[in-house]
C-alpha cells in the first residue's frame, strides 16, 4: 500500500442510524458512486448514506477493504494465483450470511455501484434458489404474496414447461 | 417506511435470473407475476441466450441427442447425452442447422423449428418444401439480424442441373 500511503486521505461514511465509519479513500473508491462524488468534488469529508444501516455498511466496508488490498486483475496479467484464490475464499466466506442481509447488501451495493459485490450477491441468491420450487423461492426471498399468478396463469406456466417440474 | 425485507429492484432480479439454468428458470416463472413478466420478456430471453454454453446436437436412432461441447473434450460424448423427445419422424430427417439456439430439422412432412431450451417445436407442413426423391435438395437455416427473423433456404437441383432457390420467411413463427 506504499502508493496510497502518501495520499491516504480519509473518508467518513455515515449510516442511516448515524454511525460513522472512517476509511481510507482507496477503500471508498471501490464504490463507483463514491468515486464519482469525489472526482466531481461534491463529497464533503462525511458522506451520508441515509438508506444504508450500520450493519450492512460495515459488511460492505469489510468487502471493499479486502478488495482494495488485493491486486486488480487488469493491473497485471500474471498476478499470483494465491491472491486470486485468497480473494475467492474471502468472497465465499463473505456470502455466508442470511438472506435478509444479502438483500440489504445487494441493494446497498447497487446504490453505491460496486460491480463485483453486486455480482457476488446475485450469484449467491441464484445458487440458493437454483432447483427450488416456486413456493420455496417465495419463502427464501420473502416475495410479496399480492403478486402471485392467478390459478389460470399458474396452470398455463406449468403446462408450458411441465418437464421443468419433474 | 417499509421495515420488512426490501424487495429487490427489477434490474437486480433480472441479473439473478440470468444466472439460473433453464430448468430452474421455468420454475421461476410461477414465482410471481413480476418474475413471469421478466422471464418471458424478449430482452431477457435474448440476454439469457447470449450466456448459454455451446452444445452439440446429433441424431441417432431417430432421437435427437445433445452433449455439451465442453464435455466433448473431456468425456466420451456418447455417454453424456440427454434425450429430447422424438422429433424425428421419418428416415429422411436431417438436422439442417442452428441459429441462436434454435434448430432446424427437415423431414418429408415438412420443416420443424425446434427450441431445445423451451422444448417448443413449430412445424411448417407443405409439399413445397418437402424433398422429392429425384431432386437433390440442400437446406440452410439462419438468422437475419436486419429483420430480426429466421430464414430457411432450400436449394433444389434436379438432374438436368436446374436450380431453384427458395427462401422461406419464418416471421409467423412463435418460437
Amino acid at each position: 500500500m506504499s502508493t496510497s500511503s502518501s495520499s491516504s486521505k480519509k473518508i467518513v461514511l455515515k449510516s442511516a442510524d448515524n454511525e460513522t465509519f472512517e476509511i481510507d479513500e482507496i477503500v471508498a473508491l471501490e464504490s463507483q458512486a463514491i468515486k464519482n462524488m469525489i472526482e466531481d468534488e461534491c463529497a464533503d469529508n462525511v458522506i451520508p448514506l441515509g438508506n444504508i444501516d450500520s450493519k450492512t455498511l460495515s459488511k460492505i466496508i469489510e468487502y471493499c477493504k479486502k478488495h482494495a488490498e488485493s491486486p486488480k486483475k487488469d493491473d497485471n496479467a500474471d498476478i499470483d494465483e494465491k491472491a486470486v484464490e485468497d480473494l475467492k475464499s474471502f468472497d465465499a466466506e463473505f456470502a455466508k450470511v442470511d438472506m435478509p442481509l444479502i438483500q440489504d447488501i445487494l441493494m446497498a451495493a447497487n446504490f453505491l455501484n460496486i460491480d463485483n459485490l453486486i455480482g457476488l450477491m446475485c450469484r449467491t441468491i441464484a445458487d440458493r434458489i437454483k432447483g427450488k420450487t416456486p413456493e420455496e423461492i417465495r419463502k427464501i426471498l420473502n416475495i410479496n404474496k399480492n403478486d402471485l399468478l392467478s390459478p389460470e396463469q399458474e396452470a398455463k406456466a406449468r403446462e408450458e414447461n411441465s418437464w421443468a417440474f419433474d | 417506511m417499509d421495515v420488512q425485507v426490501p424487495s429487490l429492484l427489477p434490474e437486480i432480479i433480472f441479473h439473478i435470473l440470468l444466472l439460473l439454468p433453464v430448468h430452474s428458470l421455468f420454475r421461476c416463472k410461477s414465482v410471481c407475476k413480476e418474475w413471469y413478466k421478466l422471464i418471458t420478456n424478449e430482452t431477457f430471453v435474448k440476454a439469457h441466450l447470449a450466456r448459454k454454453n455451446k452444445c452439440l446436437f446429433y441424431k441417432r436412432n431417430d432421437v435427437l441427442h445433445t452433449c455439451s461441447v465442453n464435455e466433448l473434450l473431456l468425456h466420451n460424448p456418447m455417454s453424456k447425452t440427454s434425450i429430447h423427445y422424438a422429433l424425428i419422424v421419418d428416415d429422411f430427417a436431417r438436422l439442417v442447422g442452428s441459429a441462436n439456439g434454435l434448430l432446424c430439422i427437415v423431414q418429408l412432412q415438412g420443416i420443424s423449428i425446434y427450441n431445445p431450451t423451451t422444448r417448443i417445436c413449430n412445424r411448417v407442413y407443405g409439399s413445397f418444401v418437402a424433398p422429392v426423391h429425384h431432386y437433390q435438395v440442400a437446406y440452410g437455416f439462419g438468422y437475419e439480424s436486419h429483420t430480426d427473423d429466421y430464414k430457411v433456404v432450400a436449394n433444389y437441383s434436379c438432374l438436368v442441373s436446374h436450380y431453384l432457390l427458395l427462401i422461406l420467411d419464418l416471421a409467423f413463427f412463435q418460437v
